[in-house]
């Protein structure tokens, strides 16, 4: 009798133990390792995708979620060079992934690019490709452009400006009936940056690419005319104070109509809403050029998920990578966000009508520019929004900025891995 | 017999250090292997994820020349002399006033309070109080019509002063309650002494009290000192040392370059001359501390 027992356990300790290598085998326990744990919460949208993925390809995904951005990537990096590296993680595109790159941390994906060829904005491939290849894939991507009150554009008898000429009669006019024409902030840094790229990509698109790439100092003469445009805006008063808040201030002034524009990326519309904007009140244009030459320019941010080097389970978390970027992958989780899937051929129906309208305007021919927190190095852009906040607080210290300025980046390139 | 005792010493002996293996292995894996690290990494260039490159000296020679860092050590020089103005001195003359009040206990009440509020909530609760165009502040300003509307966040040097007032604010009640004990524990003879010799409540406290509270001032004083050299939390919430780094503190600039320009050895450097500063001042008040005289003025 108990030979008859020990032989049955030993029977069941074997088939449990073939049936538990058989579900290893078949179901790798791929690891999600983010940022967005906290403000925003992003950890039951992952949770339903690696479900989703699970059920379409037969791989999912469990997250290992940070609640805040800085420890979050003090722990990526410290785990990219070793055996726990996590099979995917979400990033921040170029520049900011760049010494990753350079230290072979990340894996290539030109491979899933090249499949998706058709499915992708060059523009995008290029925000992810160095020295011709291509890493990580972007989930989701936004646009820059200015939100305005409807309700107070309406008040005034304002259109949607598309020449520099009707953007400032817009600017006058609002400053004339004492609503503040945009807001603009130094609190929390690095929201300096956007009317920065807004008024030199508004100058020149190409100098705008220059400038970030290294190829043109910042105390060029159409730089420093740029900066100009943006002094002269300042002391007419077409903006809020400096210490104005995006996210806390934002909203209220906005919905109260006190301040008309924002110029911020198009997922500032669940900040507005968030602060107790009605949708309805809410819409979107591009910033239109100052220069007119310049034409048609709309900045991007993309949001890349990418795969450690040393992943666990590479081929897995490729296949699992290779149907986020297909179609119906990215679109699930975009439609979770409120965001614009990156492909293309995603569907985005469900967008409210100020984003679905904004796209609209995008696919007319408008040139894609990278935002300058991705698009420059970021111990340049680190430094440089600081510079900017000095400018804002005192335009009348705009050599001494774009010396310092040069000086950041000159320090930076001169060491620098091309 | 002889052996048995010293069997039972040994065994004493052993136990005891049984007793304080955990904490001490705790302290060696957790503080003082990290702190040696941290040292190590000072002289080196890296990124976290590149080789470390060996530059000697180069980290903290190189905060001699950064304009950053000596606004930074200018910064933390501000917030150690005006936290020992205002929260100490503060929680002195509170506490002086406050005892003998009638409602004494409510008054004590009320400046306790903000202690048991968090740095990041206080940094948060007075971001909102002062902003410029919403901020309670200028909204009371403006109901008394009085023509001021100041961004206290991002005005410098006012910045760096309306955080110290927000840290003043919370901070006031643990002063105020180190005090109290003091003042307590002072024996009523001398007291009543000076008073049968005549003199007035302000001389009694300056020749007698004051000089009483002595060893309470120098544990007021030093924490206060080492708190506000470490400072970061509420500027962290407040401004993130911005405007263009004007209210940068040698611990956030330390963050800062450790966490978000990744110059992991200058970070370190950084950090250990904070660290050697806060250590100074604490070993002078452990001193002070464990003097026998404290227990007996």
């Amino acid at each position: 009798m108990r030979k008859l027992k020990g032989l049955t356990l030993c029977v069941l300790a074997v088939a449990l133990l073939v049936t538990g290598v058989g579900i290893a085998a078949a179901a790798p326990n791929l690891v999600l390792m983010h940022d967005k744990g906290g403000n925003p919460n992003y950890v039951p949208f992952f949770e339903d995708l690696g479900k989703q993925a699970q059920a379409a390809i037969g791989v999912g995904f469990t997250q290992s979620p940070y609640p805040t951005t800085d420890v979050f990537q003090a722990a990526v990096r410290a785990a990219l060079p070793t055996s726990k590296a996590p099979d995917l993680f979400t990033w921040w595109s170029t520049y900011r992934m760049k010494d990753l790159i350079d230290n072979g941390l990340v894996a290539d994906l030109t491979d899933l690019w090249d499949k998706h060829k058709a499915e992708y904005p060059q523009g995008l491939r290029n925000a992810f490709t160095f020295n011709g290849k291509v890493y990580g894939m972007a989930d989701v991507v936004e646009y820059w452009g200015v939100w305005y009150n409807k309700d107070v554009f309406a008040k005034y008898n304002l259109k949607v400006p598309t020449t520099w000429a009707e953007f400032t009669k817009v600017c006058d006019t609002l400053k004339k009936n004492n609503v503040t024409p945009m807001l603009e902030s130094v609190q929390q840094r690095w929201p300096t940056f956007i009317l920065f790229e807004e008024m030199v990509a508004r100058q020149d698109p190409q100098l705008y690419d220059d400038l970030c790439a290294g190829k043109v100092k910042y105390s060029d003469p159409r730089v420093k005319k740029a900066f100009s445009v943006w002094a002269d805006m300042i002391a007419k008063g077409y903006f809020t104070d400096p210490s104005t808040d995006l996210f806390a201030d934002g909203p209220r002034l906005f919905n109260a109509g006190q301040v008309a524009m924002i110029p911020c990326g198009s997922w500032y519309l669940s900040v507005l809403t968030g602060g107790g904007v009605s949708i309805d009140k809410a819409d979107i244009f591009v910033m239109p050029p100052v220069n007119a030459s310049a034409g048609k320019v709309v900045i991007m941010e993309a949001s890349p998920i990418v795969i450690s080097a040393k992943a666990p389970n590479l081929a897995s978390a490729k296949k699992v990578v290779d149907w986020w970027m297909g179609p119906v992958g990215n679109a699930a989780f975009a439609k979770m966000l409120n965001q614009y899937p990156a492909n293309a051929k995603s569907d985005s129906s469900f967008l409210p009508a100020s984003k679905v309208n904004f796209a609209k305007t995008i696919n007319s021919g408008y040139r894609v520019l990278n935002r300058y927190w991705e698009a420059t190095p970021t111990a340049i852009c680190e430094k440089a929004v600081d510079k900017f906040a000095e400018f804002i607080l005192k335009p009348s210290s705009v050599d001494t900025v774009l010396a310092d300025l040069d000086k950041i980046a000159d320090d930076y390139w001169a060491n620098a891995k091309k | 017999m002889f052996f048995r005792r010293i069997f039972l010493k040994a065994r004493d002996t052993i136990v005891s250090y049984l007793f304080i293996l955990p904490a001490f292995v705790l302290v060696v894996v957790l503080l003082v292997l990290p702190m040696l690290q941290n040292v190590y990494y000072s002289f080196f260039q890296w990124d976290g994820i590149s080789p470390a490159i060996f530059n000697g000296l180069k980290n903290y020679l190189a905060m001699f020349t950064d304009r950053v860092i000596a606004g930074s050590m200018l910064n933390t020089v501000i917030w150690v002399a005006f936290t020992l103005v205002f929260p100490a001195l503060g929680g002195l003359i509170v506490a002086v006033f406050v005892t003998g009040l009638r409602g004494e206990n409510f008054f004590k009440s009320i400046f306790f309070i903000p202690l048991t509020i968090s740095f990041v909530a206080t940094g948060i609760i007075w971001t909102y109080m002062l902003g410029r165009e919403l901020g309670v502040l200028n909204g009371v300003l403006a109901l008394f019509h009085i023509p001021l509307k100041p961004s206290y966040l991002t005005s410098v040097p006012l910045n760096t002063f309306s955080m110290i007032f927000a840290w003043t604010w919370q901070q006031l009640g643990t002063n105020m309650v180190m005090f109290l004990m003091g003042l307590v524990t002072i024996p009523r003879d001398p007291i009543e002494a000076c008073i049968i010799d005549g003199a007035n409540k302000w001389q009694t406290f300056v020749h007698v009290k004051f000089p009483m509270l002595a060893p309470i001032t120098t544990v007021v004083i030093t924490m206060a000192m080492v708190n506000s050299f470490k400072v970061f939390d509420i500027i962290y919430v407040m401004t993130r040392g911005g405007p263009y780094s004007s209210s940068e503190t040698l611990a956030i600039s330390m963050f800062r370059e450790t966490f978000t320009l990744f110059h992991m050895g200058y970070g370190a450097a950084i950090s250990v001359v904070l660290s050697v500063i806060v250590i100074v001042i604490s070993a002078a008040y452990i001193r002070r501390m464990t003097k026998r005289d404290m227990l007996y003025y």
